[in-house]
């Protein structure tokens, strides 16, 4: 069952050297209990595509497409409409868990309000609540960190006090844009463990938005990779990481460094840049810095093609890819 | 033979100013830490955020001062050195930092960027030498003549980060600290980075000291490697040996919590330790690792561990020949 539809979304700002164009009609689905892993660099729109699904872009961007949370259509809904699914049905847990939190309110404080506003519980029953939701997340000595403040807690405990925030009127779809990428890897393995849990557990859908492959491995079952606002190949996971067809993610995986690798040999590296925020590729976007590329990549854009297994290129691999160190 | 650097029984403090009345305690944030290297070195720091890494690199370049211990140069006592020495030493120790954007003047051209160091320790080279070195620099970081003009926000983060390197490298200096220098970059941007800093590591014939929290990056760009936890040396060993064998029990936690780059390939990761790292202002007694360690028995507790076997893989762990096992 489709909980999470979205089609032809795009994003755009209105900027003072014209209309930057952050995402470009993307089309996005998620089931229950999947999870999906949307994996790009910075500028690629990864977060742009969900802040907008959610009603969260600023006041300078507008949005087109479609993004249907059930039978709900969210995408330029009003305000009133918004609030009764943001956090309900749908939750957001941000990069960076100290900003994410408010300084001024205890942990307690923060989850009863959210408790109090959506489920309309007493005082009481949300302290309850709220303590089970940080055992739910594991948080040692629940009853203490409630009376405390985020500064008093760690990072990665703070992290947990987001998922545990996002949780807490039982959402169906959860969107984690890098939670761990703030994190300290010994850390980081602890939180991808608790995301693991709770998609198990409670069938709980999740879009994992990263930049790291690493990360994505751990969790999804199906990975979208985005380039300059465009999802330019979509498969299950173990299809694209074994034999990745468009160049960009054949490239990127082949650039992560490897515990494995030998240390002897340069690691792969994609010349140039990522197209910068004002450039607007007519073409293939990554043509310029693509070894395939030929006089059609640079006049003609290819179209995201495919049912499951989904690539947007002219020229794509066909062959599993091999892996550094091991022939 | 005289090591190029050394440090021995490095200890750095901050101030903390943890009362109303500005009464200051010592943070500390770097106890103990003794490292040679020698001419042409590749030295890799890991450890997580807090640990001590940073703040080693700043020590080296003398942008923190020593509470106590030593940093020698080719011997000598940096600290005891007349200030016009240590100037000269200075011009051999250069660094290049994380964020490139917030350590480029913003107002400063590419050109400008890389000049100035030389106009600061070579004012009287003639301008026509200066701009064939500037240039000559440029070229070696991979950066044209169409850079030359620009302002760091007309580049990109790779760009910027060649830039960094140029200005570094400019006053062919004997050692090169990096600390970060990828983490900001992009993963498709990153790799060019890498190979850019092996090069000329090799080219130059440079000594490297390359911090990072990214195991394997560090392990493509370091022949040895210092693994660091708060403020302490917990592993100090060649590339292969830490890596294939790692002695302390830190060490195979933050390796095993690496998540591997395939899916299901070989394991889930999992928490190997647990909790999180204490805070630095209140580093437990005995081994600062004690409060994480799955093998932590009560002597752990009581005295700081020596960096044993310190001439081959140093650790600094009571039970490693029993782990080893």
């Amino acid at each position: 069952m489709t909980l999470l539809d979205i089609r032809s979304l795009s994003v755009s700002y209105a900027g003072p050297a014209g209309t930057v164009h952050a995402v470009n009609d993307v089309d996005f689905t998620l089931t229950a209990g999947e999870c999906v892993g949307v994996v790009g660099e910075s500028g690629s729109g990864k977060t742009q595509l969900f802040l907008a699904a959610l009603g969260l872009l600023d006041a300078t961007a507008s949005a087109r497409g479609s993004v249907r949370l059930g039978d709900t259509e969210l995408l330029n809904a009003p305000r009133s409409l918004l609030e009764t699914v943001r956090g309900r049905r749908i939750a957001y847990v941000f990069q960076d868990p100290m900003t994410a939190l408010t300084p001024q309110l205890t942990i307690g404080q923060q989850l009863s309000e959210v408790l109090q506003v959506h489920r309309a519980l007493g005082e009481e029953a949300a302290r309850t609540r709220s303590l089970e939701l940080l055992e739910r997340v594991h948080i040692g000595d629940p009853a203490q960190r409630l009376r405390q403040y985020p500064h008093e807690l760690s990072g990665g405990m703070c992290q947990r006090v987001t998922v545990a925030l996002a949780l807490a009127c039982e959402p169906q779809v959860l969107v984690a844009d890098e939670p761990t990428t703030a994190l300290d890897v010994t850390v980081q393995a602890g939180v991808l463990e608790l995301l693991r849990e709770l998609k198990k557990e409670r069938r709980l859908a999740i879009v994992l938005i990263t930049h790291d492959f690493g990360v994505a491995a751990q969790l999804c079952d199906r990975i979208a990779v985005m380039y300059a606002g465009r999802i330019v190949e979509s498969a299950a996971i173990e299809e694209l990481y074994a034999a990745p067809r468009h160049p960009y993610t054949r490239a990127l995986l082949q650039a992560v460094p490897r515990l494995d690798a030998p240390v002897a040999e340069p690691l792969v590296s994609i010349r140039g840049a990522p197209p910068g925020p004002g450039e607007t590729p007519t073409a293939c976007a990554f043509a310029p810095r693509c070894e395939r590329a030929d006089a059609r990549c640079l006049s003609e854009r290819p179209e995201l093609e495919g049912a499951g297994r989904a690539v947007a290129c002219h020229h794509p691999f066909t062959a599993p890819r091999s892996f550094p160190g091991r022939s | 033979m005289t090591a190029l650097l050394e440090v021995r029984d490095l200890a750095v403090d901050y101030p903390v100013h943890s009362s109303a009345w500005g009464r200051s305690r010592a943070l500390p944030a770097l106890r103990g830490v003794s490292v040679a290297m020698g001419e042409g070195e590749t030295l890799g720091i890991v450890g997580e955020s807090g640990c001590g890494k940073s703040t080693l690199a700043r020590a080296l370049v003398g942008l923190v001062p020593a509470a106590a211990g030593e940093i020698r140069w080719r011997g000598q006592v940096l600290a005891q050195l007349p200030a016009a020495q240590r100037r000269a030493v200075r011009r051999e120790i250069q660094m290049v930092f994380q964020d490139p954007a917030a350590s480029l003047d913003p107002r400063m051209r590419v050109a400008a960027l890389v000049a100035e160091p030389l106009q600061v320790f070579a004012p009287d080279l003639p301008l026509a030498q200066r701009r064939e070195r500037v240039l000559r620099m440029l070229g070696r970081v991979g950066l044209g003549a169409e850079h030359v003009a620009r302002f760091p926000h007309e580049l990109s983060g790779g760009q910027c980060q060649r830039v960094a390197i140029a200005r570094a490298l400019v006053l062919e200096p004997r050692l090169l600290v990096c600390d970060e220098p990828v983490s900001s970059l992009d993963v498709s941007v990153q790799a060019q980075i890498v190979n850019l800093l092996r090069d000329l590591q090799r080219d130059l014939g440079l000594s490297l000291v390359f911090i990072s929290h990214n195991m394997a990056v560090v392990r493509q760009l370091s022949a040895r490697i210092l693994v660091m936890y708060l403020g302490r040396v917990m592993e100090l060993g060649a590339r292969e040996a830490v890596f294939a064998g790692a002695r302390h029990p830190y060490t195979r936690a933050l390796l095993a919590a690496i998540p591997p780059p395939e899916p299901r390939a070989h394991r889930p990761v999992h928490a190997v330790t647990s909790g999180e790292i204490p805070s630095p202002l209140d580093p437990p007694p005995g081994c600062v690792f004690n409060t994480r360690c799955a093998w932590v028995q009560d002597r752990c507790r009581e005295a700081v561990p020596p960096l044993e076997d310190a001439a081959t893989h140093g650790v600094a762990c009571v039970r490693w020949r029993e782990l080893a096992r």
